[in-house]
């Protein structure tokens, strides 16, 4: 990550803590974070440790903006709900960000009228203000199920995915955009400046998400003309960032090449169901989006993910089984072979760094983990060049002594 | 028999740790001014009392990453590059099972040695990857080195000639990652010469030349090479050995011998525990062996002496509040004084501990009321308890404050004597509230890191209201915890039954019945002012309680009471003076302090439990010193 002032005004950074679950009484335990924990237990508790973790890392984890993509709350638990977008704030502001927001999850509407015949009456009743700090984009939020807000150098979208929960009886099993959301979306983006930088902030997945027995049922409805829409190229590049599955994953989207990345962040904090705990784990995240690489390559950056372990707090994800590794690179879409041949032309003696692999080829830095593999098997066999990692890291490549 | 104890709080064990992750939250003790030192050293602790962290703080990431006030002497003074050997359990055992036990003994011990000399030439390149690519966490440089890529092609490929190895690409990185696979293609050699036979074993053995490198020989030309290729041409590399007990005989025997090399680019810092078969070399005082303080520096983990250890925690204890935010307070301030220290408040308003209405002068009333024999012992010296203030200087000194904590204990412990007859009979223990306070705390975790953080780390993480003390029942509880797990520690150390105990009993029971005689002297019998509370193993004792007292030693549940200081590792424990752990005082009820010796045998042969089934016990002469 960027640390010195003159590097970190390079990137844009976007933290992400998604699905809370904060509960106050519930025999299952849905989630690690009991609002009843004391804060000082940081070892217990999972907010409080990611506090103390970005203070004492400082500069090394700080953001522009704090994303939630819902379920603060379990089952529309008030308080749960209340205690989680509070606990939000204090970590934002722990991150410096200077803005801080989220996007409505199915937890955090009472569609079931637990309480009250109001299912969004929660929400709209937070301190502060939900999801914007202007009532204003607020109220715009309600009313047409979608808030622009209009950043520096970056756009986001906030999408309510369950803009109809508690209504029709089935609508609680799945997100939606409805057809009339979209058009108002496209008419509005036409109407803006394109920006470097563009995020769709939802609950739902937008497309199908069915490994590891999650189920298919509950893809937003339209996910595809969602994606359609923002992949057009039309209104620059994008990436959606969804939670509700907790199961982290990041791809590009159906379509061409200006698809959006989605990113399917994992649960901060939720005990994870049981088919997903050999292959996930409760994740926080940074992604850092180099400003100036945007403009050659697209909308390409890094994720930088920590793991929590409830006893021991948190730790740079594990490169296996968490869900993603401690740093995944994602944005450029080009196959290893043609990579592969561009990075050979550049070893011209026994070894070089791959630091000057990537400064005259910086697509290396941003693909795919999966596609990085690729890449390796393509120079072993194709041009006997080997690559030697160091701390994880490509370090060096070289010729394959004979 | 091994002499591996284990250790308890394996979760914080430095060994799984990385340089930075050491460096972040360590503390320097004078052990660590004396182990940096430009010279051979071997430094010596129990389990657990933290040698790891100590060597680990050696190498150049560690030393990097390091931010601290003190950080930036050690980075002045240190000019030399520290590789960091690990020898831990399962290196240790898999150079053992090498050829599952089928090979000749001369097959082995070449494959052994080829592991043992692999293992450290990796460190070693690791070491140098090290200076030439520093870790990202660096907070100040240390020793960095510069090599261009074409230098490094070279280097790679002279060393890669010298020791018989390609690596996949000509880089020190792939060198390090050729001799990891080296050391499986050992194992797989030693498998594959079970399976062939002794037929023609030393003709294919014999050509496999880098089987027969010498890890130094083999060392010195690849840091010959570094030197000289990034201009630091005496650079000296220092090779940490760690937990050096686990690793087979032979290679003790040879790093020992090392500590005499007057080879000028290698220094030899090797930690190892109080007890080791190969402390034999150290003993010997002529010839190959070397001496201390003429070769190396001997350097002891442990305190006799709570008093020694106070300042070390009392470091440890101001970064901890750091590392969780907490403002600084003092260790008094939070915990509370010790139940065996006068309040300082007393000393402030009186100018003396020892007033009328002090808590020291308050037990002794209370003791004199309700225990007979301590009554005709202040008697005797023409005490009055009640006006312990008045008392002449030298009775105070001589008599007084000698037996303050013993009035304490017994105080605590004792029930009071029914109607002027003589009862002995006592309190349960199930309290320890008399070990919460500050000192005892300090005195409690032995000085040793690991104990401290766990015991001293959860008190501060469960501390809600940070503006009153922690409560001293809290504390109690996690001192006994701590206690407790490391008495279930000791239960699993598998030792032979000894003919001197029950056949059940083990490393714990013999900890217990040692802390048990103790304790009755000092709570139960007739006031004395000087109950033993150390002891000596007669030279004739049981080899089966010897081997568990090495057990316990290595374990720290018995701590080594040199007579001086020259000599702190023991070939046997035969002859030698203990005590027991601090760590179990609040389990067992003993005294925080330094007592007079009685023999083992006295002590076995007058417990209860073990006269009763081994009524031959009680025909074991006694120690001259006692009785």
């Amino acid at each position: 990550m960027p640390v010195s002032p003159d590097v970190r005004e390079k990137y844009f950074v976007i933290a992400v803590a998604s699905d809370l679950h904060a509960y106050e009484t519930d025999p299952n335990e849905p989630s690690h974070l009991n609002i009843t924990i004391p804060e000082n237990q940081t070892h217990v508790h999972p907010i409080s440790a990611l506090i103390k973790l970005i203070k004492k890392e400082g500069e090394e984890i700080s953001a522009d903006i704090l994303l939630c993509p819902g379920d603060l709350g379990d089952k529309a638990q008030s308080s749960g709900i209340q205690y989680a977008w509070k606990s939000i704030h204090k970590i934002g502001a722990a991150l410096n960000a200077k803005l801080i927001t989220a996007a409505s999850g199915n937890h955090d509407l009472d569609s079931r009228y637990l309480t009250s015949v109001d299912a969004k009456g929660i929400l709209m009743g937070l301190e502060p203000p939900y999801p914007l700090p202007d009532d204003a984009a607020n109220n715009k939020y309600w009313a047409k199920n979608y808030v622009i807000h209009e950043g520096d150098n970056f756009r986001l979208v906030i999408l309510n995915t369950c803009a109809y929960h508690g209504g029709k009886q089935d609508e609680i099993n799945h997100g939606r955009i409805a057809e009339s959301t979209l058009e108002f979306l496209k008419k509005e983006l036409s109407s803006l400046p394109e920006k470097l930088v563009n995020i769709l902030l939802c609950h739902h997945h937008p497309q199908q998400h069915m490994e590891i027995k999650l189920g298919d049922y509950d893809v937003m409805t339209n996910g595809q003309l969602l994606i359609d829409l923002l992949g057009s190229g039309d209104y620059g590049r994008w990436m959606i960032i969804h939670g509700h599955k907790h199961h982290p994953k990041i791809t590009y989207a159906s379509g061409v090449a200006t698809a959006p990345v989605i990113f399917s962040a994992g649960s901060l904090c939720a005990n994870l169901y049981r088919e997903l705990q050999t292959r996930a784990r409760n994740q926080f995240y940074l992604i850092s989006l180099p400003l100036e690489e945007i403009k050659s390559f697209g909308l390409v950056g890094s994720i930088e993910a920590w793991d929590w372990a409830s006893g021991d707090g948190w730790a740079p994800a594990a490169e296996k089984n968490s869900g993603l590794p401690s740093l995944c690179p994602f944005g450029v879409r080009v196959d290893p072979i043609s990579l592969a041949r561009q990075v050979a032309g550049f070893v011209s003696s026994d070894k070089v760094k791959w630091e000057y692999i990537r400064e005259n080829l910086p697509e290396v830095s941003f693909i795919f983990p999966q596609d990085f593999v690729q890449l390796k098997k393509e120079l072993v066999k194709t041009y006997s060049l080997e690559i030697e990692d160091l701390n994880g890291q490509p370090f060096e490549i070289g010729r394959r002594e004979s | 028999m091994s002499t591996h104890a284990p250790s308890i709080f394996e979760s914080i064990n430095a060994r799984a740790l990385k340089p930075w992750q050491v460096a972040r939250t360590f503390v320097a003790s004078h052990q660590f001014t004396r182990l940096a030192k430009r010279n051979h050293a071997i430094i010596i602790g129990p389990r657990g009392s933290g040698k790891t962290t100590l060597l680990k703080m050696l190498q150049q990431p560690a030393l990097e990453a390091w931010d601290d006030e003190r950080a930036d002497k050690f980075r002045s003074s240190i000019d030399y590059t520290g590789v960091f050997i690990a020898t831990d359990l399962s290196w240790g055992a898999q150079v053992k099972a090498l050829g599952d036990g089928k090979l000749d003994q001369e097959s082995h011990r070449l494959l052994s040695k080829a592991a043992f000399t692999t293992h450290v030439l990796r460190s070693l390149i690791t070491a140098m990857i090290n200076r030439l690519y520093p870790a990202p966490n660096a907070i100040q440089p240390f020793r960095r080195a510069e090599l261009s890529d074409a230098d490094e092609v070279t280097l790679v490929r002279e060393i890669g000639n010298a020791w018989h190895i390609t690596p996949t690409i000509p880089s020190l990185l792939s060198l390090k990652h050729a001799l990891s696979l080296r050391l499986s293609r050992i194992r797989e050699i030693a498998s594959s010469e079970v399976t062939r036979g002794e037929n023609g074993r030393p003709e294919r053995l014999g050509d496999l030349l880098f089987l027969h490198l010498h890890f130094i020989d083999a060392a010195g030309i690849a840091v010959e090479g570094f030197n000289d290729l990034t201009n630091d041409v005496d650079g000296v590399w220092a090779l940490l050995f760690d937990e050096l007990e686990l690793a087979p005989e032979w290679i003790q025997d040879e790093l020992i011998r090392s500590l005499r090399s007057t080879e000028s680019k290698f220094l030899f810092k090797l930690a190892m525990s109080p007890f080791s078969p190969s402390a034999h070399l150290l003993e010997m005082k002529s010839g190959m062996s070397p001496t201390p303080d003429q070769d190396f520096e001997q350097i002891a983990l442990w305190y006799v002496e709570k008093r020694d250890s106070i300042k070390f925690c009392q470091n440890l204890w101001n970064s901890m509040l750091q590392d969780r935010g907490i403002d600084a307070k003092t260790p008094i301030e939070v915990l509370g004084p010790s139940y065996f220290e006068s309040y300082h408040e007393e000393w402030s308003v009186s100018g003396t501990a020892y007033s009328r209405d002090s808590r020291i002068s308050q037990r002794f009333v209370s003791l004199a009321e309700t225990d007979i024999t301590f009554r005709e012992y202040l008697k005797r010296k023409k005490i009055n308890p009640k006006k312990l203030f008045l008392l002449p200087k030298g009775v105070m000194d001589s008599v007084v404050r000698k037996i303050a904590h013993l009035v304490a204990l017994r105080e605590f412990y004792r029930a009071p004597d029914r109607t002027g007859i003589r009862q002995i009979q006592k309190r349960t223990r199930k309290s320890a509230i008399l070990y919460a306070g500050a000192e005892s705390l300090f005195a409690v975790s032995e000085g040793n890191p690991r104990w401290f953080i766990a015991i001293a780390g959860r008190l501060l993480d469960n501390w809600q209201t940070q503006s009153t003390k922690i409560h001293r029942g809290s504390q109690a509880k996690e001192m006994l915890k701590a206690a407790e797990r490391f008495s279930s520690m000791l239960r699993t150390i598998p030792v032979n039954p000894s003919k001197l105990l029950t056949p059940d009993d083990g490393v714990l029971e013999l900890i217990e019945t040692i802390g048990d005689f103790f304790h009755d002297l000092a709570v139960v019998r007739d006031f004395t002012a000087e109950p033993p509370s150390t002891f000596k193993v007669d030279n004739d004792m049981d080899e089966d309680v010897v081997i568990m007292l090495e057990q316990a030693l290595n374990a720290g549940a018995i701590v080594y009471v040199p007579e001086d200081d020259s000599q702190f590792m023991i070939t046997s424990v035969r002859g030698k003076r203990f005590r027991v752990s601090y760590l179990l005082a609040p389990l067992l009820g003993l005294p925080l302090r330094l007592g007079v010796e009685t023999s083992l045998f006295r002590i076995l042969r007058t417990s209860d439990r073990l006269v009763e089934k081994h009524p031959v016990l009680q025909f074991y002469p006694l120690a001259e010193s006692d009785d």
